[in-house]
């Protein structure tokens, strides 16, 4: 496939790198894990496979051979040649096909997967791009593929998230939760600092806590309170050690739908029971093979 | 041991010492158990994170906790010049340790330190059990930059940067060593639970390295 107009922030993205966290590097992986599986079951995927992530769309990219392809996550608006593309869907292109992805309408980042999923080095078991690792292949203009073939698909209006509907997001208490005080209740806004190592919230009343010790192992999805009491939402690109108390973590559903919420979004957090959390985050497994 | 699930699958494990911690690093990552999908550790705890949270419970009952350690540690010997040119905080350090900069690089030199946690950066360690003559509280401003390979101390740890990364420690050396390389097999200079030793070079010796 190739790439004729991209953006910096455009990266391949799977489920990320593991086991080398205790060797000080971070996972990395699409920062919307849901849509990134949803973009790879949509052309028969397992969830391993990479799948290009597009914050703020604004890709083109041309087609050298027969590809069976998904869009899912933001709708970009995007277009196959002259003929409008809904996103939550597969499509099967032609050699010589142009794809056009637009601006976000509602949402953030937008995934594009293909049948097979895109060949580029895996890097200590992953594709997924680090940026402050450095470890894993940047996109060139042209992108790896098989030719492929296939029947479209489509997920299911009650799966699709709304990225427009009011967001409470799930907090799963832990870490120094007890320690903190401040009101979880109260909405936050999503902030410009944002990117996929951390989503800053700002805080109506903001958190107080006392410093932590000791620098401790962050868990994908923790909610820091740094000294400004402003939460920030750790996200796939995160330092292995952090050094500011935490009031928990965000439930995974949760993390992804956060992702794609814009700048000056109010959302809410309320706490969940964990094994709810888990018996979520088991069934996504079961769903799609893997998910993390 | 004490736990707490962090998240759905990551569960915080509460160890009483670095020996601790590297001895159940060891044991956690010696089988490659398909349960385990990722480890970090540092300071006294380590997160697990699971492929099913519910195999933790019998994982966490095989680990052997005893405070005798079962492997004795590796110990690493890091070459580090002390050439003014290359330690921007040497003389800032002596003036405020009340040492000369020769105690200084003797003292850094002389003790074994500790990997008591890795991350930051890849391959990253905070090597730990510096002698306390040179502790030093962090600076209140950090330097923008700091060159890869400074080495640098703060309180009773030391640290060598990897990337050319902001940081708050005093810079007091520079050291040729790669902190981790992926060709042609991943590896990294040392472990959580390793023993390190700097061992001073001179400033020809250090750009022969390069």
């Amino acid at each position: 496939m190739q790439i004729t107009h991209k953006s910096p922030l455009h990266s391949l993205q799977d489920l990320g790198r593991f086991g080398y966290s205790h060797l000080g590097i971070s996972p990395a992986g699409a920062a919307d894990m849901l849509a990134h599986c949803w973009a790879n079951w949509l052309v028969d995927n397992p969830a391993t496979a990479a799948t290009l992530e597009c914050p703020g769309g604004g890709l083109r990219a041309r087609f050298d051979q027969d590809q069976w392809f998904s869009l899912t996550g933001a709708d970009c608006q995007a277009r196959l040649n002259d003929q409008p593309l809904l996103p939550w869907r597969s499509y099967q292109a032609r050699a010589g096909d142009q794809l056009v992805l637009g601006s976000p309408r509602a949402g953030q980042i937008a995934y594009l997967a293909v049948h097979h999923g895109f060949q580029t080095l895996l890097v200590l078991g992953s594709r997924a791009w680090a940026r402050r690792d450095q470890l894993g292949e940047i996109i060139s203009e042209s992108l790896p593929c098989h030719p492929s073939t296939g029947q479209p698909k489509a997920v299911a209006h009650r799966f699709i998230p709304s990225y427009q509907a009011p967001l409470t997001l799930q907090l799963i208490p832990s870490y120094q939760f007890e320690a903190i005080q401040g009101d979880l209740q109260q909405g936050f806004e999503v902030t410009r600092l944002s990117d996929r190592m951390g989503i800053r919230l700002k805080a109506r009343v903001p958190f107080t806590s006392a410093p932590i010790e000791q620098s401790e192992s962050i868990a994908l999805g923790a909610v820091q309170i740094p000294p400004d009491g402003h939460p920030i939402v750790l996200n796939r690109d995160r330092q292995s050690l952090g050094g500011y108390p935490k009031l928990g973590c965000l439930t995974r559903l949760s993390l992804s739908m956060l992702a794609q919420q814009r700048p000056g979004r109010i959302v809410g957090m309320q706490p969940i029971e964990l094994a709810q959390a888990q018996a979520k985050l088991t069934q996504l497994r079961q769903f799609f093979g893997e998910f993390t | 041991m004490r736990f707490q699930w962090v998240n759905e699958d990551s569960l915080q494990v509460h160890l009483a010492s670095p020996e601790q911690v590297a001895s159940a690093m060891r044991q956690l990552r010696m089988h490659r158990n398909p349960e385990i999908r990722d480890l970090s550790a540092g300071f006294n705890q380590l997160l697990i994170t699971f492929a099913r949270p519910a195999a933790a419970q019998g994982l966490l009952s095989g680990l052997d906790l005893s405070d005798a350690p079962t492997v004795s540690p590796r110990l690493v010997t890091l070459p580090v010049c002390y050439d003014p040119t290359v330690a921007p905080d040497l003389t800032d350090v002596a003036q405020r340790t009340g040492l000369s900069v020769e105690d200084i690089i003797e003292r850094h030199c002389q003790q074994r330190l500790t990997v008591v946690a890795m991350g930051f950066a890849p391959g990253f360690g905070y090597l730990d059990g510096l002698d306390p003559a040179l502790s030093l509280p962090r600076k209140a401003t950090p330097r923008s930059e700091v060159p890869a390979g400074s080495v640098a101390i703060a309180n009773r740890q030391s640290v060598i940067y990897s990337t050319a990364t902001p940081g708050g420690w005093h810079i007091i050396g520079r050291s040729p060593a790669r902190l981790i390389e992926y060709e042609p097999a991943l590896r990294t200079l040392f472990e959580i639970g390793d023993q390190v030793k700097f061992e001073p070079i001179s400033l020809d010796q250090l750009n022969a390295c390069k």
